[in-house]
């Protein structure tokens, strides 16, 4: 049995680590936290829903529609509207605006798309695969794979390119980004462009599993945004080892134990890990702001 | 130029907050209207339910009200969220009970309803809801009525249709670690003892788990042959693929939220070959008309919950002809030990029987699940049939 | 200019606390005196965390299950029989207890770490609640939760005016501490950790009281509400109800003492007002609170009293513009 709950273990945390993906990132872009990434998810699903409902028989259209539609409201209006105005302001304004904007999405979400789960369609193929005596169901391994990619593709954005680079130094200190020629709005909006980006890809990987729901990023923000501690906030590969230790510790205590408590093992298996080493896993020591 | 957007949106929000409310129009028709308080979680985790409870209560105020309404009097409604908290729950309780309404609907989480009865008792004000714990009807409150069974008396329909029907030798439970899902537990376990069927695993989920491994495989090394799945639509559709996928063979039973169309919906062909027994859900014979007359309404089949929410607006009716009166202290005075059946009145979707302590007593169904279809293939009779033959 | 904006202030401060003193005495329907009774104990709650996150530094993502310790204390014992008032001080000190060994292991940790461990805190703390039945009664709570008895008075209003004393006992207490040794302590605390360590202040005790304030605070303001809802379930001590805390001190002025009680006006009294744009009534107060925020990134305390600095956050990384630079 091991060998099915390490596999699956490991497939859920690829899906943890797919969302916290997006919270390291703007970590390291603006140094701040949304609490409204899971919610995005759900914002990004449901509008793919909402218009392959009004473009029947044009799935990839009505998916590409909804990537557009992210990056635009959950990217560009949200920076303009929400972060743009805050940033500098201090840690927690933000951060609490983001809190705000989580709620607003779900009650929107409840009150005017539906309160009920919704099936979501399936973009990957589908099938099992029998690996190392455990059922490992294909869509899993593409969400691992997808992960791995994206951590090599964003890992990559912000070391080699230009745009990556400007990114940082605007998120170490805007003002002296600014006096050597950054255009930090721009640079910012970018970083939120792509983290909306990331998260419609992480709906259209998730949402088939987990049903289209109001509150679906509830658990699965506060999931991955352990996964995101665990690992370093400040390190990309950091969030997929940190998912993937959230993951498999859900699934062995599970087995383990009996269900009631087995949140709270989890967190005291993190709570040990953070006690251990305080920068995460494989963070790396940032000094105190 | 942001910060003007802002200023705006504040401008207008704090205008239509407050003149929103204002003086609701006055009734339409001679006679002046009478007001129903629907009180339901509209948001937070509860939405589902809540929604629903309210869309099947505002069907039954549309149809009553084209039927002449109650006594004469137009029906009007006001809807008030509770956002799934008891605190809020409270707050939205005393606000209606001071608008008088001659009834509330709602809410259903058993909590809100616990938090709340007092106040609607204390202003004589019934109160029919969609929560089904026991506790419920156990606080000595001569004005709270439920709309369906409670949690153990559909135990005790569930287990008595298990040890018949399906004769397992090994059963498991899976449950979700919520008010619902614990006293569901409880109650199963309590009832399935004087039967002497083992139950060899008994595992507790979070709700919105998404991956029910390693308690499947709790379930899998203890050798269950007959599992109960009694989670949530969307944890029990997870929980019946994932059976599928990891190739457990078990017979899966199951209650409302397994043999409904939102789980249906969701679990596909993997729900082919589940059985168990439903009370009130669209599946059922007595419902079929109305679930197709909610469906026109609002395009999608109605829950459990907008079914309860119906069935109780209708009950309010006829109790309401019935004494010709609207006054709180007489319409639950009649409402105890009243035997009701589609011949005293088309709303009536069922016979039903309200019990002393205010639960509802009537016929289940017991359906199956073949070819991606539900089909319904015994009738089972209430708790108390002897309650039912009318004097 | 700064004599007149105290006296308005004071001004103010007179007419708030008169209308709140005899208001309800004279009209008391049930739905609104609720609501402000609900207001206040969220005020009382929310000065709690002001003081850990606002004054102490220590971020607490778990501020409500202070709050449960002290609500299901006043349950549990009033279901063996006890009586409010007992209960509620065993209530105080149990939470008391727990923000002590909180703090302590909390002081090793910094920010973020320090947010997880909040935050386990109260997941776990909820899952006791939710799972210990024969204590705490599962999820379903505990019903039928004393209250305090004022011979005389009318249950509600016995109740409001007890939740007002404890209000007005913790604003005054506030401003004492701003004052006294130990408040100016923690302000320099704040301001330099490592200066301050250097003239003598004990980091630990400071940081630790600052956490233990906080969870007196919280612990006091569960009970209240556990009677004034005559109930006491999971769901209003869980980490969403946590975050929601942090946004009311954040709202209503971090560091300021009118900023938990502007914060609980926004947050708890706003929406009950708002009810009237029916089915639209959360996503205006959303919008609204946005507004605010966007507003007054400082919260709306900072508004008010512009000529009284908060104290310095740590953490930020621009002086607030909205606020003059401190001399010293």
């Amino acid at each position: 049995m091991l060998p099915q709950l390490l596999v699956s273990g490991i497939a859920l945390g690829g899906v943890y680590a797919l969302v916290a993906l997006g919270f390291v990132l703007l970590w390291q872009t603006a140094r701040t936290v949304n609490f409204a990434q899971g919610d995005f998810l759900t914002a990004s699903a449901v509008g793919i829903l909402v218009l392959s409902a009004h473009l029947p028989g044009l799935r990839m259209v009505a998916v590409l529609g909804g990537f557009l539609l992210a990056a635009v409201v959950l990217g560009a209006v949200f920076h303009r509207a929400v972060v743009a105005p805050l940033l500098g302001r201090g840690f927690l304004p933000l951060v609490m605006a983001t809190l705000i904007v989580a709620g607003l999405i779900r009650i929107l979400a409840a009150d005017f798309w539906s309160p009920e789960p919704q099936p979501f369609p399936a973009v990957l193929p589908g099938g099992v695969l029998h690996v190392a005596g455990a059922v490992l169901p294909v869509r899993d391994l593409w969400t691992i794979g997808v992960t791995a990619g994206a951590v090599g593709l964003l890992s990559g954005l912000l070391r080699w390119t230009a745009l990556g680079r400007a990114m940082r130094a605007v998120a170490q200190n805007r003002e002296l980004a600014r006096v050597l020629g950054i255009d930090a709005a721009r640079v910012t909006l970018a970083a939120f462009v792509v983290n909306a980006l990331l998260a419609a890809l992480a709906a259209v990987l998730i949402a088939p599993l987990y049903y289209v729901t109001y509150d679906m990023g509830v658990e699965l923000g506060l999931k991955a945004f352990y996964a995101a501690i665990i690992g370093g906030f400040n390190s990309l590969p950091g969030a997929v080892v940190g998912g993937v230790i959230v993951g498999v510790v859900e699934t062995l205590s599970s087995a383990a134990l009996a269900g009631q408590y087995r949140d709270a093992v989890v967190l005291v298996v993190l709570v040990a890990l953070i006690l251990w080493r305080p920068q995460g896993l494989l963070g790396a020591p940032e000094e105190e702001g | 130029m942001t910060k003007r957007v802002w200023h705006c949106v504040l401008a207008v929000g704090v205008v239509a907050g407050l003149l929103g409310g204002g003086a609701l129009p006055p009734g339409l028709g001679q006679a002046s209207p009478v007001l129903v308080g629907v009180v339901a979680e509209l948001t937070g985790p509860g939405a589902t339910v809540g929604a629903n409870w309210r869309d099947g209560v505002l069907l039954a105020v549309k149809e009553i009200n084209a039927h002449g309404g109650i006594l004469g009097h137009p029906v009007r409604t006001t809807v008030l969220d509770t956002e799934t908290q008891p605190p809020v729950a409270a707050a939205a309780m005393r606000r209606i009970a001071g608008d008088h309404p001659f009834v509330v609907m709602g809410p259903v989480y058993s909590s809100s309803t616990l938090v709340a009865m007092k106040v609607l008792q204390e202003a004589s004000i019934p109160e029919f809801v969609g929560s089904e714990d026991d506790r419920v009807v156990r606080e000595g409150n001569p004005y709270i009525f439920l709309t369906s069974y409670t949690a153990g008396g559909f135990m005790q329909q569930f287990t008595r249709w298990i040890v018949t029907h399906v004769r397992p030798r090994r059963v498991a439970i899976i449950y979700s670690n919520d008010a619902f899902g614990k006293s569901t537990e409880a109650s199963f376990v309590a009832d399935m003892k004087p039967y002497g069927v083992p139950i060899v695993a008994d595992v507790a989920t979070a709700v919105g788990q998404a991956d029910f491994t390693g308690e499947l495989t709790r379930i899998a090394q203890a050798k269950a042959d007959t599992l109960f799945v009694t989670s949530h639509a969307p944890e029990n559709a997870r929980i019946v693929k994932q059976i599928r996928t990891l190739g457990l063979s078990v017979r899966i039973v199951g209650a409302s939220t397994l043999m409904s169309s939102d789980t249906l919906q969701l679990a596909g062909e993997a729900l082919d070959g589940a059985a168990g027994i439903v009370q009130e859900e669209s599946v059922a014979p007595p419902f079929r008309a109305l679930a197709a007359r909610f469906k026109a309404a609002y395009g999608r089949d109605p829950s459990h919950d907008a079914i309860k929410g119906y069935l109780g607006m209708q009950v309010a009716k006829v109790v309401a002809t019935r004494v010709k009166s609207l006054e709180g202290r007489a319409l639950a005075a009649a409402l105890r030990g009243i035997t009701l059946t589609p011949q005293d009145d088309p709303g009536i979707l069922m016979p039903l029987h309200y019990n002393e302590d205010g639960s509802l007593d009537s016929e289940a169904f017991s359906v199956r699940v073949a070819g991606g279809q539900f089909t319904v293939t015994g009738q089972i009779p209430p708790l108390h049939p002897a309650l039912f033959v009318r004097r | 200019m700064r004599a007149r904006g105290s006296a308005f202030r004071t001004g103010g401060l007179l007419l708030v606390g008169a209308g709140l003193a005899l208001g309800p005495a004279l009209w008391h329907p049930s739905y609104p005196l609720y609501v402000l009774t609900l207001t206040l104990v969220m005020g009382v709650a929310a000065c709690g965390l002001n003081l850990t996150l606002g004054y102490g530094g220590q971020i607490s993502l778990g501020h409500a299950a202070f709050m449960g310790i002290g609500a299901y204390a006043v349950a549990i014992l009033g279901k063996r029989g006890g009586e409010f008032w007992p209960a509620w001080g065993a209530g105080i000190a149990l939470a008391t207890a727990a923000g002590i060994a909180l703090g302590v292991p909390c002081l090793r940790v910094r920010t973020h770490y320090l947010a997880l461990l909040t935050l386990a805190f109260n997941v776990i703390a909820t899952l006791v609640m939710v799972n210990d039945e024969p204590l705490t009664g599962g999820p379903l709570g505990i019903s039928n939760v004393p209250r305090p008895r004022v011979p005389g008075a009318p249950p509600d209003l016995a109740l409001y005016y007890v939740t007002l004393a404890v209000a007005a006992a913790v604003a005054a207490g506030e401003r004492a501490l701003r004052a006294s040794q130990f408040g100016r302590g923690l302000v320099a605390l704040r301001e330099n950790e490592l200066r301050a360590s250097t003239v003598g202040l004990s980091v630990v005790a400071y940081k630790v009281l600052a956490f233990a304030l906080g969870a007196a605070l919280a612990g006091a303001a569960g009970g209240l509400l556990a009677a004034l809802t005559g109930y006491v379930d999971p769901t209003p001590y869980t980490v969403t109800q946590s975050f929601w805390l942090l946004l009311m001190v954040v709202i209503g002025g971090l560091g300021h003492s009118e900023g938990p009680w502007l914060g609980a006006a926004v947050l708890t009294a706003l929406p009950e007002v708002l009810r009237g744009a029916r089915n639209l009534y959360l996503v205006v107060f959303s919008l609204l609170s946005l507004a605010l925020l966007l507003m007054a990134p400082g919260g709306l305390a900072s508004l008010l009293a512009p000529r009284t600095p908060p104290l310095p956050r740590r953490g930020a990384r621009l002086p607030d513009p909205e606020v003059p630079s401190r001399a010293s």
